[in-house]
């Protein structure tokens, strides 16, 4: 339950190695490389090798390819470095265009396809006419158009009834008249303008089509038929040759995937004249391991040093946790990583974040089922939000039995303590109108519990990084901690009516003092540091360290009062419940499925609002006073 | 009842504007280089796929696809009408209005063009059953004279009459198409005063008054853009009367050389956002384009027929229009920066 220990690890080699040992540095597991980019910059002299990425641009390439012909090349590496990019680039572009090549003729033949599927459509639709297609084609005093116009076009035939032509329509359907016009060769022309105007799509009928429509009927469904045949037929030679090039082409991204990761590699080469080094973080334990990655390598030298020796390079921070802990460092590292050499604060933030999700979302039955959906989640998905689920549906379950809920019947558990236990009623009454006070003091308690234990933890972390001043004048440190706690005893003193220690003798030491020094905190800590101690005069630092001092001791208040969302989101899972119920038994037989879906709403709802919310309490009301988190993740060079 | 009936626009209003096209859709058509990627990427919206199912994309002509979408939102229109109250079923029914104006000032631009064919086509011949005067008559006017006689029983003839003797080419149309608009825009707060009163007139006035705002900026972009118009041609094309602008703003904005740095202006301008008093900000006038949101905000948030109503058709003539600029634009192959000026979303 901590930071690993790591130690920083300095590879270097002759140039004429690099390749050998990229090869076996793209392997290390544990190894949080440092970019070369952090050390050439300030040392005069040093290289970095981390030319152009080749790889990239053929990689793409090659993924176009495989997307358009759908081809399934495995993501197999293949290690060779024999490699030439102008030949890889050729092979790709010659495949690329003899597959495009083949497939233009298969879209050829599926365009007249739908060609004749359209004049297929027109002939279906003008099978009423019982005259040959040839002879209407062929008259040499009369010309015919076949086609379909818009319906409200055919309305505005009226327009033009004076001139010369013949409309005849033979069906209809939603949007378009199927029809025929004739007209002379002399007035072709316009009248061909005419229908244009109106939208007329006219519709060639093949010159292979002969006889009447039924009889074209048949000749043009038969001539789809062969292109369709033909079409599946070259489907079936593209589908042989995608996968010639298929077997030819994995090798090919196999190597490049492969030279790929090596290019890549190269951003945490730095170069000093004819020697290369390679720097980076691992844990103690796998420092052999490490060493022995690069065993056999000659002139391969690998130097190991406590990890703050360079000051060039903040060591990573890899975070150690116990199982049930471990889940929680999602939610540690999304606020930011602790500081190498800093405390992990996830133990403390695991334990408390399912202690308050429980009380807040106590239900036995929901709880249960939550941690059910959790472990699905977690063994399926591997999930680490379902990891904890499990966690925190556990305890919402055993604070769900304190309170005797179980899917929102709050009587149903009542038996178990008054006949099994043989107590008087459940530990915990939450819809007796009389406890509500006491649970939200209970809950105000909790956090004032949780802030000392918070103001605790910041100064244990400054104590280890030798900030006295925030140890000992810090509202976060102990000045804050007795004032915050003496004001806390009195308050509990007087409401239990056990006595009065608001009076001078105490207020003095308890309240002024710390005041007094919280207040003077930056003064002291300029002297400190060797500054000047009021460089904006008193007037100005009394002014403004007044305001900061309120919005201090306001802030104790508000960060207090803050946990009052225990208490309530308590009482409300219960109202919502008490809702569900209530509809239960509004519904009659069906009680059961809004018993369902009710209770799947609240765990829904109120489970997300609740995670959210005791996150919340985490990261404002407790992290704010112990956590920086300014460190940085420890990184393998595979993630 | 009468309620329920509200209730009912309301609701349909607001499912038609849920399928309406985002910006994301005219980002996308304003890339595209033909007509037929336009019409095929409309035939795939859930909005326009019912009435361009049967196209064929590849040969549809850029009339008919404009034809298709007005009919569209015609339809729409009509269909939110029909549950409509008898009590202020005249401010409901200017949609009407609009629509017919737009065929006159069609059937004379076929006049001025010689083109009578392009009137006949372009004539929305569903409108018959609702249009105040026979379409077919008035589409088969030959001359001004013989339209302005086909529309003698309707308010129209009175627009049309001082420009009437004059042979086709002589048309004065720049300045009947500035008359039209404003009998329509007076008739529409003539009837926004009739029916309503206090805070709803005042916003159905705020609504008709951005409206007109926006139609002037778009057309003085336009005449200066794509017909090179004189300060005085643009000047008259203008609705004044109903200005937010104030006159010698307009007059510094029609006067700029650039028609490009039209927008710039505005950026810059105090007009930039127009608010109201919460600071929910109307309009919005960016160097590449115009934000407009007092609509939307009404499809959003009001409950209220009238507005919702008043609200849904603007956005549709606004969104019509966007299609028809797109379209053209495309056709007469001007660049996505200069198409993108002219769209409002």
């Amino acid at each position: 339950m901590s930071i690993a220990k790591t130690k920083l690890i300095t590879i270097s080699s002759s140039l004429d190695k690099l390749d050998q040992t990229l090869m076996r540095f793209i392997d290390l597991e544990d190894f949080h490389p440092v970019f070369s980019s952090k050390i050439v910059e300030t040392v005069h002299g040093l290289t970095s090798f981390s030319p152009d990425n080749a790889c990239t641009g053929i990689i793409s390439e090659l993924a176009q390819l495989e997307r358009e012909f759908n081809l399934d090349l495995p993501n197999l590496e293949v290690r060779s470095t024999d490699y030439d990019f102008e030949k890889f680039h050729q092979t790709i572009t010659e495949s690329h265009n003899l597959l495009k090549e083949y497939l233009e003729k298969i879209k050829e033949d599926q365009a007249l396809i739908a060609k004749y599927q359209e004049a297929l459509t027109q002939v279906k639709n003008i099978e009423s006419l019982d005259v040959s297609l040839d002879d209407i084609f062929s008259c040499r005093y009369v010309y015919a158009r076949a086609g379909r116009l818009p319906i409200d076009s055919v309305e505005k035939l009226k327009y033009y009834r004076n001139r010369p032509f013949v409309f005849k329509s033979f069906s209809n359907d939603q949007s378009f008249s199927w029809c025929m016009y004739f007209t002379t060769p002399e007035y072709e022309r316009e009248i061909d303008n005419i229908f244009s105007s109106l939208f007329f799509e006219r519709i060639r009928i093949p010159d292979f089509v002969h006889g009447t429509p039924e009889k074209a009927e048949e000749t043009l469904q038969t001539e789809i038929n062969r292109l369709n045949g033909d079409i599946e037929t070259k489907n079936q030679e593209l589908q042989a040759m995608t996968d010639d090039y298929s077997r030819r082409l994995s090798t090919l991204k196999g190597q490049l995937l492969f030279l790929n990761r090596i290019f890549e590699a190269k951003r945490y080469v730095v170069g000093l004249g004819d020697r290369f080094t390679i720097s980076g973080f691992t844990e103690v334990a796998n420092v052999d391991k490490v060493k022995n990655q690069f065993a056999g390598i000659d002139d391969l030298e690998i130097e190991v040093r406590p990890p703050g020796s360079d000051k060039r390079i903040m060591p990573p921070t890899k975070l150690k946790n116990g199982w049930f802990s471990r889940p929680f460092s999602i939610f540690v590292e999304m606020y930011g990583v602790p500081a190498y050499g800093g405390i992990d604060p996830t133990p403390f933030f695991a334990i408390t974040y399912c202690l308050l999700f429980g009380v807040m979302f106590g239900d036995l039955g929901q709880g249960l089922l939550l941690a059910l959906f959790g472990l699905i989640l977690a063994k399926w998905k591997k999930s680490k939000l379902g990891e904890i689920a499990i966690r925190i549906g556990l305890f919402s379950a055993f604070f769900g039995l304190l309170y005797g809920s179980f899917f929102g019947n709050e009587e149903i558990l009542t038996p178990f303590y008054t006949d099994v236990l043989h107590m008087a009623s459940k530990p915990i009454e939450i819809m007796d109108s009389g406890s509500t006070m006491t649970l939200l003091i209970g809950a105000l308690s909790i956090g004032a519990l949780l802030i000392i234990l918070a103001i605790g933890m910041g100064i244990y972390t400054n104590l280890r990084k030798r900030k006295y001043i925030e140890v000992f004048f810090s509202h976060n440190g102990f000045a804050g901690l007795i004032f915050y706690v003496y004001v806390l005893v009195a308050l509990a003193l007087s409401m239990l009516g056990l006595g009065n220690i608001l009076t001078w003798p105490f207020l003095i030491p308890f309240i002024g003092v710390p005041l007094i020094l919280i207040f003077m905190k930056e003064p002291i800590a300029r002297k400190h540091e060797g500054k000047k101690m009021f460089p904006s005069g008193i007037g100005g630092f009394v002014m403004e360290g007044f305001f900061e001092l309120f919005d201090v001791v306001l802030s104790y208040v508000t960060n207090t009062m803050s946990f009052m969302r225990v208490g309530g989101f308590i009482l409300s899972h219960a109202g919502m419940m008490l809702v569900v119920t209530s509809l239960m038994e509004m519904v009659g037989n069906s009680g059961w499925l809004v018993g369902i879906f009710g209770n799947l709403f609240v765990m829904l709802l109120e489970g997300l609002i609740v995670g959210i919310q005791v996150l919340r309490l985490e990261y404002y009301e407790m992290f704010s006073r112990y956590y920086d988190g300014n460190g940085i993740a420890f990184q393998t060079i595979k993630q | 009842m009468i309620a329920f009936a509200g209730n009912a626009i309301v609701a349909k209003a607001k499912s038609i504007y849920g399928k309406r096209l985002m910006a994301s859709d005219y980002e996308a058509m304003i890339k595209m280089k033909t007509v037929p990627e336009v019409a095929a990427f409309l035939r795939n919206h859930p909005k326009y796929a019912e009435i361009l199912r049967d196209i064929s994309v590849d040969s549809i002509h850029r009339g008919q696809l404009e034809a298709l979408i007005k009919k569209n939102a015609f339809n729409q229109t009509l269909r939110l009408i029909k549950f409509v109250q008898i009590k202020d079923s005249d401010f409901f029914r200017l949609n009407l209005v609009q629509r017919e104006i737009d065929i006159i000032l069609e059937i004379l631009r076929s006049m001025i063009s010689e083109s009578f064919d392009t009137a006949i086509s372009d004539v929305p011949y569903y409108m018959k059953q609702n249009s105040s005067f026979d379409l077919f008559q008035a589409s088969s006017s030959k001359s001004i004279d013989e339209l302005a006689n086909n529309l003698q029983k309707t308010p129209y003839f009175t627009v049309l009459k001082p420009y009437m003797a004059v042979a086709n080419h002589d048309i004065d149309y720049v300045q009947i198409e500035h008359d039209l608009e404003l009998y329509y825009y007076d008739l529409v707060f003539q009837r926004i005063q009739e029916n309503y009163h206090g805070k709803l007139r005042k916003e159905l006035e705020t609504i008709y008054l951005t409206r007109i705002e926006l139609e002037n900026i778009i057309k003085i972009y336009r005449l200066k853009k794509f017909y090179h118009a004189d300060f005085g041609t643009i000047k008259n094309t203008l609705i004044h009367k109903y200005s937010r602008i104030e006159e010698k703003k307009l007059d510094e904005i029609i006067a700029l050389p650039n028609p490009d740095s039209i927008l710039i202006y505005l950026d810059k301008s105090e007009f930039q956002r127009f608010s109201d008093d919460k600071e929910y900000i109307y309009v919005e006038y960016y160097v590449e384009k115009i934000n407009y949101n007092l609509a939307k905000r009404y499809m959003y948030f009001s409950g209220s027929v009238p507005k919702v109503y008043t609200a849904f058709l603007i956005l549709s003539e606004i969104e019509t229009e966007n299609l028809t600029n797109i379209i053209e634009g495309i056709r007469y192959q001007l660049t996505d920066v200069e198409i993108k000026k002219m769209l409002i979303y």
